[in-house]
């Protein structure tokens, strides 16, 4: 059992915040994935648990136990780092088993165990290479053998694929996944790639600002957002946001807040939206009905670029007087050039409203969040 | 290139052109190598040709190798080369040594550590006879070295007059203006470990000694072979300090093998037998160059 936990972590640099009120736990075995920006506060926040980085206020708990002061050497923990690390004198087997060597590990137990890593890894025939004659992905495999070989009992890595190449990336991916697994270890993970953090993590941990604003699963972050920026924040391409109020007290037509160049139909407006008090309503762009004549409830918009992705194509598209673009995905069978008018509808169960001030998520009092997620929505 | 010349059509200038761009790497290193040749290659040809005559007042006279012969037999030259060797013992410890040690404080978190560099390398600017001249004050009867000890020693030090002592008193000026040299080189080296390779060691659970030596050491490693390297040849070579402070004295106790080479040209007239020491100089400094590069299997 192994409990990760963080109890009101703050980091500052002066008068700077690298990280803010942390306060989220990572349940054992589970792959946690701390997702953000870049400056959002999210290395930091990986590093105070690696004991690489002193907080300033707070606790880090390891199975209950109070780990903030201990050194990383004693807090039974790995690391690959974004820049890998490798030890650039020693060759691979040496690298990897460079942990054991330090715990005083014996020379032929050492060797059985790297060569046993290495297999794991696909990196068997690579044990007597220098590291400066491996490709990038194989340099990865090290360094992740480097950090699996001590069997920690947390594993963190930071950005370990921010320099492979598209394609590796995802062969990569798919390979820690299926290792964090096997190995079942407490995981957390740091990136600012939205599409890698939904595909391997158990738990987002998404952050901006130095504070986390949302935990929960790939699914809960999409489809419940609990904030604008996490809305915006995940998803490709970004959830539009357009700035609206009710077109009259009561009404469940929307127009634009500022000059009502647009009016829209959203079925379900939550009762916290005042009369006619502007608010922001996102909405992704599938979830866009596209029609092709005035349909009653839609909006007149025109095509100003049009990007076919084969089963479907990317519109973006200007309300009619409004100079503000957005984006929609069409099916590829509805037939629209550059300068073609078409009309928009809102289905309200995929609409969020959002507070104009504070980003802040106005629910309906009663939400369904039991939405599955949609072939071909994910990113 | 060809394709080039058909495509322009061959004319002269273009010709001209191509001529240069193939001979490009030539045409840019030739001035270098000229240099080398007029500062090296001549000097040496020259110290090969004179080492083979004896010169005296009827001139000079064609010896062969009888030169070699009377030096490596003679114990003066092994003297000189004793007396040398031991200046360099001392001298290249200390330097590399508390070069080192200076290197990693400064490299650790220092106040003013821009002005302490900069302060530091004053002395390596100067020139070595300025330096000899300033310790000549220093080592003067009474002087402020003796107002230093003399709680100790119940009186005035004979730096340079006493034959035991007079060798180190010319170690502490090499030190004092070439430390700076080697915490100039080391802390580059150590400036260039990353710190996320330290930091993957400390996660590997090595504790400071262990990423010392497993970690920074192999950084810095080729910088401190180099640093030696340039150091045992430097004090091989040291005149300046040795001219100005002893000249070889006391009772040739501080005879070094450039001094012993200086007096046998310019003294005595005899510059085959100095360009001979001055050969087998070389070819002592070229082995013991060899033989730092390939114990500490650094290539250069």
């Amino acid at each position: 059992m192994v409990r990760v936990r963080y109890d009101d972590v703050t980091k500052r640099y002066g008068n700077e915040i690298g990280a803010k009120n942390i306060d989220i736990t990572v349940e054992d075995g589970e792959f946690a994935v701390l997702l953000g920006p870049s400056g959002c506060g999210k290395t930091t926040t990986l590093r105070c648990l690696a004991g690489l980085t002193d907080p300033t206020e707070g606790e880090i708990r390891i199975d209950g136990t109070d780990i903030t002061a201990r050194h990383p050497k004693n807090r039974d923990i790995a690391m690959v780092f974004q820049e890998l690390a490798l030890y650039p004198h020693m060759g691979v087997a040496a690298n990897i088993g460079y942990p054991l060597k330090v715990e005083g590990v014996d020379k032929s137990t050492r060797r059985e165990r790297v060569e046993a890593v290495a297999e794991t890894l696909d990196i068997g025939e690579l044990l007597d290479r220098e590291t400066d004659e491996l490709s990038g992905g194989q340099r990865q495999r090290v360094a992740i053998g480097r950090a699996i070989i001590r069997r920690p009992s947390v594993f963190l890595m930071d950005e370990p694929l921010a320099s492979l190449d598209a394609k590796l990336k995802v062969e990569m991916r798919n390979e820690i996944k299926k290792l964090q697994r096997e190995l079942d270890i407490t995981t957390l993970y740091v990136t600012h790639d939205q599409e890698e953090a939904m595909t391997l993590g158990d738990k987002l941990i998404v952050m901006n600002d130095g504070t986390v604003q949302q935990v929960g699963t790939p699914a809960e972050v999409y489809h419940d957002p609990a904030n604008q920026f996490v809305a915006g924040f995940i998803g490709s391409p970004s959830m539009n946001f357009l700035r609206v109020r009710r077109k009259a007290p009561g009404s469940q037509r929307v127009v634009a807040a500022d000059d009502a160049t647009f009016a829209l139909s959203v079925e379900g407006l939550p009762t916290a939206v005042d009369d006619t008090d502007p608010f922001v309503l996102g909405v992704r762009p599938q979830y866009f009905s596209v029609h092709q004549s005035p349909i009653d409830g839609a909006a007149k918009a025109e095509v100003t670029v049009t990007e076919p992705m084969g089963d479907e194509q990317l519109l973006t598209v200007r309300f009619d007087g409004d100079g503000r673009e957005i984006a929609v995905r069409a099916p590829f069978d509805v037939s629209v050039t550059r300068g073609d008018a078409i009309w928009l509808g809102v289905s309200g169960e995929r609409a969020y409203v959002f507070d104009v001030e504070t980003g802040a998520r106005i629910r309906q009092t009663e939400l369904s969040t039991d939405t599955a997620v949609p072939t071909g929505s994910r990113p | 290139m060809s394709h080039y010349s058909e495509t322009v059509g061959g004319g002269r200038y273009e010709r001209v052109l191509l001529w240069v761009e193939d001979h490009l790497r030539w045409i840019l290193t030739l001035p270098a190598l000229a240099v080398l040749a007029a500062f090296f290659i001549y000097p040496v040809g020259r110290a090969l040709v004179l080492s083979l005559y004896q010169f005296d007042t009827g001139g000079r006279q064609f010896v062969a190798l009888e030169n070699y012969v009377a030096i490596l037999t003679a114990g003066a030259f092994w003297q000189s080369l004793w007396i040398t060797a031991k200046f360099m013992f001392f001298a290249v410890s200390l330097e590399v040594g508390l070069g080192i040690a200076i290197a990693f404080v400064l490299n650790s978190k220092v106040r003013f550590r821009g002005l302490i560099q900069t302060i530091g390398l004053v002395p390596l600017v100067i020139s070595p006879t300025v330096v000899a001249l300033l310790w000549q004050l220093l080592y003067q009867n009474g002087g402020v070295l003796d107002s230093l000890v003399t709680p100790l020693t119940n009186g005035p030090v004979p730096w340079l007059s006493d034959p035991s002592i007079a060798l180190y008193a010319l170690v502490l000026p090499d030190v004092w203006q070439m430390t700076p040299l080697v915490t100039l080189i080391v802390l580059a080296g150590l400036q260039s470990v990353p710190d996320h390779v330290q930091e993957a060691a400390m996660m590997d659970g090595a504790g400071r000694m262990r990423r010392l030596v497993d970690v920074t050491l192999p950084y810095i490693k080729e910088l401190v072979v180099l640093v030696l390297i340039l150091r045992v040849i430097g004090t091989m070579r040291v005149f300046a300090k040795v001219f100005v402070l002893t000249r070889g004295g006391p009772a040739k106790s501080t005879e070094v093998i450039s001094m012993a080479m200086y007096r046998e040209a310019f003294s005595y007239g005899n510059y085959g037998r100095a360009s001979t020491m001055a050969l087998l100089l070389l070819l002592i400094a070229l082995a013991i160059t060899y033989a730092f590069a390939t114990v500490s299997e650094v290539e250069f």
